[in-house]
């Protein structure tokens, strides 16, 4: 009966350490509700992955930079709001949107039937185009009709591998841009379709443009912008105001330039 | 294009140069925490639970068994997931703790089983030597089952400690800045996923280094394969 006693004790000592611990909890919690801060501004908590060069990613000194900061920041200013910024990876990027973690995603989010379904975009303020990637001594394929049977490697929730899906490609699961290119340099996939944005600025930083080659460019231009949770008609007129207002007076084509040496803001 | 040792480019040793104390930094702020605490409480629910076990605790003993059986049975990039977006986050409970309660449940579970074992192998005449001599339950627990059990579950226990230092890599999933999450910073700006990788390997690779000398100095001082 001891051993009853001596369990019973450490039970308790349990419940008393979860006890404490929940109490700690609540006091933590950062819930995005569009809270204004001491001095009265609002704030525009942004969710991003923080590694998607050049939109969102960390400089060597380890500062967030990127386009879509630069932009964030402008909208800011311009609508005098504080921004902070929330690092998320891509496959929680929506869950977290959703739980309210952050008020919008700010990720060259693509403007996708299915997405519009379900979420608030903003006016674009990016436009590329898919591009069909392969390797420089390919000879297969020549077009994105070529690629059916192909392995294609893409990040599994981006609509670049909707596209490849659609063209009958079978898919090598890859995020990250860079190492989607390895598998494609080494053969463990015989194209990519991303970005051409992506991909240009890809070949400027590895300074190369020997090993892999484009062979097709999608006609659909693609547009982003910024994502929100569904029916905040209040933010979406005060993003697209700001938006409007950087477009027409050349700020967000001046962002553009930094990063991409060519304005990507326009059609 | 100018190369340095092993064939890199001085652009590439330069980024190693930069990336190796923020990423140590982040080792030691929050990699190493983060291991320690989950490692102290998932020793307290390890022991509690292969106590609840041992002893046969009616109805606590079945949900002791199905814990162990999930948490050893599924992803622990899964456990976090659903410990974070499912349970967490919902409640508005912040990521570290979620984190801590992920790692501490996993970490219980495999060393729940350690400890039970190291328990169990001490001969049922130790305890019958202990009543022999009027000593309670309580005493014969405390100062003979525990320091055998102790010497012997100590290797197998740093088996998962060694463990949990590695697998706070994962707490990158939920949005934690550690170690490996900076390296992932440092990769993906410059594209040199490799070196950073390897870069980040090496200071793992001291911290298990440094974990594995303490071991051997608690083995000496426990006497561990001595009699």
């Amino acid at each position: 009966m001891k051993s009853r006693k001596l369990i019973a004790i450490l039970l308790a000592a349990v419940t008393a350490f979860a006890a404490a611990g929940c109490g700690k909890t609540n006091s933590d919690t950062d819930k995005a509700d569009a809270a204004a801060t001491e001095s009265g501004k609002k704030v525009l908590k942004v969710g991003m992955e923080g590694t998607y060069a050049p939109y969102t990613y960390h400089d060597t000194d380890g500062n967030l930079v990127g386009y879509e900061v630069d932009v964030a920041n402008a909208i800011g200013d311009y609508l005098g709001w504080d921004v902070e910024f929330v690092e998320t990876e891509w496959d929680s990027m929506f869950e977290a949107l959703n739980a309210g973690n952050f008020d919008v995603i700010m990720n060259q989010v693509t403007m996708t039937d299915e997405r519009q379904e379900n979420y608030d975009f903003s006016t674009p303020y990016i436009y590329s185009k898919p591009v069909l990637i392969v390797k420089s001594d390919n000879e297969d394929i020549k077009s994105f009709e070529d690629i059916a049977g192909k392995k294609a490697a893409e990040g599994l929730t981006s609509n670049f591998n909707q596209i490849a899906k659609d063209y009958g490609a079978e898919i090598v699961g890859q995020d990250e841009f860079s190492l989607a290119m390895e598998c494609v340099i080494s053969g463990e996939a015989d194209c990519a379709i991303n970005d051409e944005l992506t991909y240009a600025y890809w070949q400027t930083v590895k300074g190369d443009t020997e090993s892999t080659k484009v062979m097709a460019e999608s006609d659909d231009v693609t547009s982003s912008a910024i994502v929100m949770k569904k029916g905040n008609t209040e933010l979406k007129n005060d993003l697209d105001k700001a938006i409007d207002a950087l477009l027409a007076d050349g700020t967000i084509a001046k962002i553009s330039e930094k990063y991409f040496s060519t304005d990507i803001s326009t059609k | 294009m100018a190369t340095g040792i092993f064939g890199l480019k001085e652009s590439q040793i330069d980024l190693m140069k930069r990336a190796f104390w923020p990423m140590l930094e982040k080792g030691i702020t929050y990699s190493i925490p983060l291991t320690l605490i989950s490692f102290a409480i998932g020793i307290i629910i390890a022991v509690l639970v292969a106590l609840v076990v041992i002893n046969k605790v009616p109805v606590i003993r079945q949900i002791a068994g199905i814990y162990i059986w999930i948490f050893r049975g599924t992803p622990l990039l899964v456990q976090l997931f659903i410990v974070y977006w499912g349970i967490c986050n919902p409640l508005g409970i912040d990521k570290w703790i979620a984190s801590v309660v992920a790692f501490s449940l996993n970490v219980g579970a495999y060393s729940a089983e350690t400890i039970r074992a190291a328990i169990l192998s001490i001969p049922k005449g130790q305890w019958e030597a202990g009543y022999s001599i009027g000593m309670s339950y309580h005493q014969i627990f405390t100062r003979i089952i525990i320091p055998q059990a102790a010497k012997v579950s100590v290797p197998p226990l740093f088996n998962s400690f060694i463990s949990l230092v590695k697998d706070t890599s994962l707490a990158s999933t939920i949005m934690i800045t550690e170690m490996f999450r900076k390296a992932q910073e440092f990769a993906s700006g410059t594209f040199e996923y490799l070196i950073i990788y390897l870069e980040v390997a090496f200071i793992y690779l001291i911290f298990c280094t440094l974990l594995n000398g303490v071991q051997k100095l608690l083995e000496k001082k426990l006497r561990v394969g001595k009699n």
